[in-house]
């Protein structure tokens, strides 16, 4: 079970950091203050 | 473009990203990897440095990190320059109480106070105010190892070496977190992307600099626009484009904590890839093959990151698309809705993780914007 935890959790991150692209050009666009 | 195409365009962006090229670049140093000629000489011919840390509030951290940044030895000549970046906290204070308590003028200890206006403009001023040939970039929340300065500075014993990036050792590198639900994934992406940097160091350059520990020559610092998202990628690529080399120096070590909350790195993380997009307007040139010298790696690297999560939704729409035509495509189906199925897992847990009382008390630190 801790294996898979481990695996969840990475797949998660994995994702979230991908996406992350996704919602970084959003926020670009929009103008938003994203630095800090 | 039909399905098939869609599916197989993507998974080819997809694997090239994080499996073709990481083994390409691992090859091309190995086969043909350039090594720095580093300095060796006496104390006479160490350069000059000074230290740059911009800060925001930083009055209960500064005095430890003014203590690390003087403990460290380095046989030439070394100031520091602290930006107080709007802060409206004791930080000056902080600072100009520690260099009278240690006896320190302002040859080698001096804060400058600049009106709130973001990070590239508080460290425009700190590099106007600094007198070093070499600039060492720091914040107020790391500690550096004890041989980071010289093992930095020894580096531009090549003329070609542009600038230098020490390694940022996370916590959660070393063994997971009790209540961590990103430290896992974000230890080993950070290993993963260290080496990576690594190779891409040996072949000729990285792509840019972990922002908590990165030394730059003075003479190649061009200020900032003050809307730069990615300070540690800008200048060190200004250097790249000038025909220098940004290397990866691992015995330079600057320690720091992992963000263990989900939110605070998913907000790290959006800030980084808007500045790679930022990026791409400000410097177009990298994208030019005969100007830039590591296009191949920026394309590979950093543009195929942000590619990624399209390429992602397309092979997994193609593959639903497909499924129904080929046991192929059904298996491609089935291991893709397995992982978002453990990804789906992974934010249940990241979202109990969260709401136990008390569970981020005192330990969700902003991770530093190097580990990107």
């Amino acid at each position: 079970m801790e294996h898979i935890n481990k695996l969840a959790r990475v797949a998660f991150t994995f994702m979230m950091m991908n996406y992350a692209a996704v919602a970084g050009l959003v926020a670009l666009r929009r103008g938003q203050n994203v630095w800090r | 473009m039909d399905m098939v195409g869609v599916f197989w365009s993507s998974a080819c962006v997809i694997l090239y990203v994080y499996l073709g090229y990481p083994l390409l670049i691992a090859a091309w140093a190995r086969l043909g990897g350039k090594p720095v000629r580093k300095a060796t000489g006496g104390a006479a011919t160490w350069p000059s440095i000074s230290i740059v840390v911009a800060a925001r509030n930083e009055a209960s951290r500064l005095p430890a990190r003014l203590a690390n940044l003087l403990a460290l030895p380095y046989p030439g000549h070394r100031d520091i320059v602290v930006v107080s970046d709007g802060s409206s906290d004791d930080s000056v204070t902080a600072v100009n109480e520690f260099a009278r308590a240690h006896d320190l003028d302002t040859d080698v200890l001096r804060v400058i106070e600049v009106p709130s206006g973001g990070k590239p403009r508080a460290l425009n001023a700190g590099v106007g105010a600094a007198r070093g040939e070499i600039l060492v970039f720091a914040d107020a929340r790391q500690q550096f190892g004890e041989q980071t300065l010289v093992e930095l500075a020894s580096n531009f014993g090549d003329e070609l070496v542009g600038g230098v990036t020490g390694e940022l050792i996370l916590d959660c590198e070393k063994a997971a977190t009790t209540d961590s639900s990103v430290g896992d994934g974000v230890g080993l992406y950070w290993k993963y992307e260290k080496w990576l940097r690594r190779n891409e160091s040996a072949v000729w350059s990285t792509l840019g600099a972990t922002g908590a520990i990165y030394a730059l020559r003075r003479r190649l610092w061009q200020p900032l626009p003050p809307e730069t998202l990615l300070d540690d990628v800008l200048a060190p690529m200004t250097a790249v484009l000038q025909g220098y080399r940004i290397v990866f120096e691992e015995r330079a070590v600057a320690y720091d904590r992992t963000s263990q909350d989900a939110a605070a790195e998913s907000r790290r993380k959006t800030r980084t890839l808007a500045g790679n997009y930022q990026i791409l307007v400000q410097q177009p040139r990298l994208l030019v093959p005969f100007r830039n010298p590591v296009w191949l790696q920026y394309l590979s690297h950093k543009v195929g990151r942000l590619l990624v999560p399209w390429t992602l939704v397309g092979a997994l729409l193609s593959s639903v698309w497909l499924a129904s035509s080929s046991w192929f495509y059904a298996a491609a189906l089935t291991v893709q809705v397995g992982f978002y199925g453990l990804a789906g897992l992974g934010a249940v847990m990241e979202w109990r993780t969260r709401r136990k009382p008390g569970a981020f008390e005192g330990i969700s630190v902003p991770l530093s914007k190097g580990a990107r």
